[in-house]
């Protein structure tokens, strides 16, 4: 039964929505997971190779992977959360001739092969920066491999330990959007500042050559010492430099058993009282009445009730919005300083312009799930007096509404910052606006032909798929910008582009409102 | 005028090779309760999904109060009202929410509507949940929040798919009498169910359907005056199966 269970479960987990996709996506996602992989490998040989120059090279390994480990574990939570305690899947499988720990024993195997596959992708660019600047061998690569697969163990023993509090805390934050919505705006905030003054700090003491001085022998040992204390990622580095391999590796291996094994225990013993308090009545009484002037702000209302009472939507839609100025600023600042001193101050407005095109997309994810949303609901907009194009066209004017919005503060604060001047603010808002019109337009007519209507967010592949287009065709605009600018002054440059793009738009719409008529109209359900 | 006239409709799904209609014909009176019978796949909900515009119509027509569904479908859906088997709502909604959003999408103004509201929550016994979020709702209420959702516009005609599914003994009672004064109004009803007795006791008219072909059209009256058996036994005798 167990192997039966693990082998429905991988399937579930891993293979059903790669295997839907088309070769053009699969294309897609190979090419830009390949570039955003180099530049990410470039940038840390970089950082490798002035860690091994100061001597730091191990420090630098094991803060990396405790890093790793810490990230890991924050957003562990959530996945611990939805696959273990609030899945659906208990309805169908309790009732089924299989005992609980067998399934609990499955559950915690996929979740140990969710948090490796997260793993790899954080860990693969690091683990070839580090070889690449060291220059190691094959059995170097093997042992990284080895060494990723006993990372998740910690986090996942973690998350399933204080799992409880997590739940306690999401259940009260998703009854009180507002407090939700405060907490992350003041996260953010507080990422926001204090990002800033790292950075301004690393820019001040580049510009006054004194970053060297960092690495003094005071900081040295600070951070020697302190590496000395980060367990177990300092057991991880000394596989990987070659310390005591067998050692090492029999007390990571037995640790991560162990973990396991306790994870499991851990779950059997939550798992029958959070599906016992799962389906808690709220009880809260909201008596307000629907009332609108005309049937556009009907919708909206409905649209913006919606979004703000449910969890995935408002993440997806208006907090994502909200962050991307502060998202924004911190990209272009790191950006703009990497490429003036790389390659020139005047090829920074196309990596500027590539980096903002890639946060505001991918900030807009909602526009992937605009017509999803609906679930099971949209075959019955059909039956309102109401055409399903108007509906659909009123969802979409109210996300180009607030990206726009989102847009305006993110150029403002760049314009005031002085990261960007005036003209050039006006041309990238008129960029990222056109091309950003230009992905809604396409990710709404892919939801139309394809909606999930499970009405689960997470099961929504137009997501996946719209990210990976978002970022194609930012690194595509971003080249092209770079070749203008290379061949024409800026503001030619900008120009040209501008053009580029605004045709590119037309004949997007053109499509969009064809293909709206044809699928809008009668929507086969 | 008819309510409903449904004329040659055929229908068939992307990908198959067969119609699942095969030419359905049939009328709706004002002031007539209509029953559409059949076993599971014979092609009910095709049919409903065809006649409220979900599904597009391959050949044929259907017509709600003179209004084409295909030519001019907005007005046509102003003239009915419809609850799906699966009793769709906005879960992030309340009832009250649900009902004010769905009043405001049919345009009905706000004296209508709080006059009707207060009438339907009563006979449907959901005055104290009214005002909880929809997602906390048993089925049979959410049943209840579709069913008063699809008359707050007092469209002519009322179209129900498996209507007493999931509803507590009280309020199927309930539901059958307000189809009775609905049909008092000289409004009209189009259902489908799977309870035979329910339909033989409300219905004016059934249409028995099989293999996407309506077999044959009863008019219950007469078939109570002039036949011996009951509308279950007829049913399995047309389409041989216990399967409705």
């Amino acid at each position: 039964m167990f192997k039966v269970l693990l082998k429905r479960e991988i399937k579930a987990n891993f293979f059903n929505r790669s295997l839907k996709r088309n070769f053009f996506d699969i294309f897609l996602s190979l090419f830009t997971y390949g570039v955003i992989m180099a530049v990410i490998v470039f940038l840390l040989v970089k950082l490798t190779e002035g860690m091994i120059y100061y001597q730091l090279e191990s420090e630098f390994l094991v803060l990396t992977i405790f890093l790793g480990m810490i990230i890991q574990t924050v957003f562990g939570f959530g996945v611990v959360s939805r696959y273990l305690y609030e899945a659906e899947d208990y309805l169908l499988l309790l009732p089924l001739p299989i005992k609980s720990k067998t399934i609990i024993s499955v559950k915690v195997i996929i979740l140990y092969l969710k948090q490796l596959t997260s793993a790899l992708a954080f860990y693969l660019p690091l683990g070839i920066a580090y070889g690449v600047s060291s220059a190691q061998g094959l059995h170097y690569y093997l042992l990284f491999l080895l060494v990723v697969a006993l990372i998740p163990p910690i986090p996942l023993m973690i998350n399933v330990l204080f799992g409880n509090l997590y739940l306690r805390f999401n259940r009260f934050l998703s009854r009180s959007l507002i407090v939700k919505f405060i907490i992350m705006i003041v996260m953010f905030g507080g990422l926001f500042v204090g990002l800033r003054e790292i950075i301004n700090l690393l820019i001040k003491l580049m510009n006054e050559n004194r970053l060297q001085n960092i690495f003094n022998i005071r900081t040295a040992e600070f951070l020697k010492k302190l590496t000395n204390y980060l367990f177990p990622a300092n057991l991880h580095k000394n596989i990987l430099s070659g310390e005591s391999i067998v050692l090492n590796l029999g007390i990571l291996v037995l640790a991560s058993t162990c973990f396991v094994i306790f994870s499991i225990f851990i779950v059997s013993r939550n798992f029958l009282f959070h599906i016992r308090n799962k389906k808690q009545t709220n009880v809260s009484i909201r008596k307000k009445e629907f009332s609108s002037a005309n049937l556009t702000t009907t919708f909206i209302k409905k649209e913006l009730l919606r979004i703000f009472r449910s969890g995935d939507l408002f993440v997806s839609h208006l907090l994502t919005l909200a962050i991307l100025p502060f998202m924004s600023y911190i990209m272009v600042t790191i950006i703009s300083d990497v490429v003036t001193r790389m390659i020139g101050y005047s090829f920074v407005f196309p990596f500027v312009l590539m980096i903002l095109l890639m946060l505001s997309g991918i900030s807009n994810t909602y526009s992937s799930m605009m017509i999803s949303n609906e679930g099971k609901y949209l075959p019955y907009l059909s039956t309102f007096p109401v055409s399903l194009k108007k509906q659909i066209n009123i969802k979409v004017f109210l996300n180009i509404f607030l990206l726009t919005f989102s847009l305006i503060i993110t150029v403002l604060i760049l314009v005031l910052t002085h990261k960007l001047n005036f003209i050039n603010g006006i041309y990238a808002f008129l960029i990222l606006f056109l091309t950003n019109l230009n992905f809604i337009f396409r990710a709404v007519l892919n939801d139309l032909r394809n909606p999930s209507l499970t009405g689960s967010f997470r099961e929504n592949r137009n997501t996946s798929i719209f990210i990976t287009r978002t970022l194609f065709l930012s690194i595509i605009i971003g080249g092209l910008s770079l070749l203008f600018v290379g061949l024409y002054p800026l503001e030619k440059a900008n120009l040209m582009l501008i053009a580029v793009v605004g045709v590119f738009i037309l004949l997007r719409y053109y499509h969009y409102q064809r293909q709206l008529q044809i699928r809008g109209v009668n929507y086969e359900g | 005028m008819y309510q409903l006239e449904i004329k040659n409709l055929r229908k068939r799904y992307s990908g198959q090779k067969e119609d699942v209609l095969r030419g359905i014909s049939l009328v709706v009176k004002p002031g007539e309760v209509f029953g559409f019978l059949g076993k599971n796949g014979a092609g009910k909900s095709t049919t409903l999904k065809c006649i409220t515009g979900i599904l597009p119509i391959d050949f044929g027509s259907v017509k709600i109060c003179g209004y084409d569904i295909n030519s001019n479908p907005l007005e046509a859906k102003f003239h009915f009202g419809y609850v799906s088997d699966n009793h769709l709502t906005y879960e992030e909604m309340t009832g009250r929410e649900y009902l004010h959003f769905i009043a405001s999408v049919y345009r009905v103004s706000n004296k209508d509507f709080q006059e009707r509201f207060l009438n339907l929550i009563k006979l449907f016994e959901i005055e104290e949940a009214i005002d909880r979020f929809i997602r906390f709702y048993s089925l049979g209420m959410k049943q209840k929040i579709a069913i008063i959702a699809s008359l707050i516009h007092e469209a002519d005609l009322w179209i129900l798919d498996e209507p007493f599914s999931g509803l507590d003994v009280g309020v199927a009672f309930q539901l059958k009498k307000y189809i009775q004064e609905y049909k008092a109004k000289g409004k009209s009803v189009f259902l489908t169910s799977h309870n035979l007795d329910s339909v033989e006791k409300i219905c004016d008219r059934v249409a028995i359907i099989q293999e996407g072909i309506i077999k044959e059209v009863i008019d219950l009256h007469q078939f109570k005056l002039n036949s011996k058996i009951s509308l279950e036994e007829h049913f399995h005798s047309l389409v041989g199966a216990f399967d409705v």
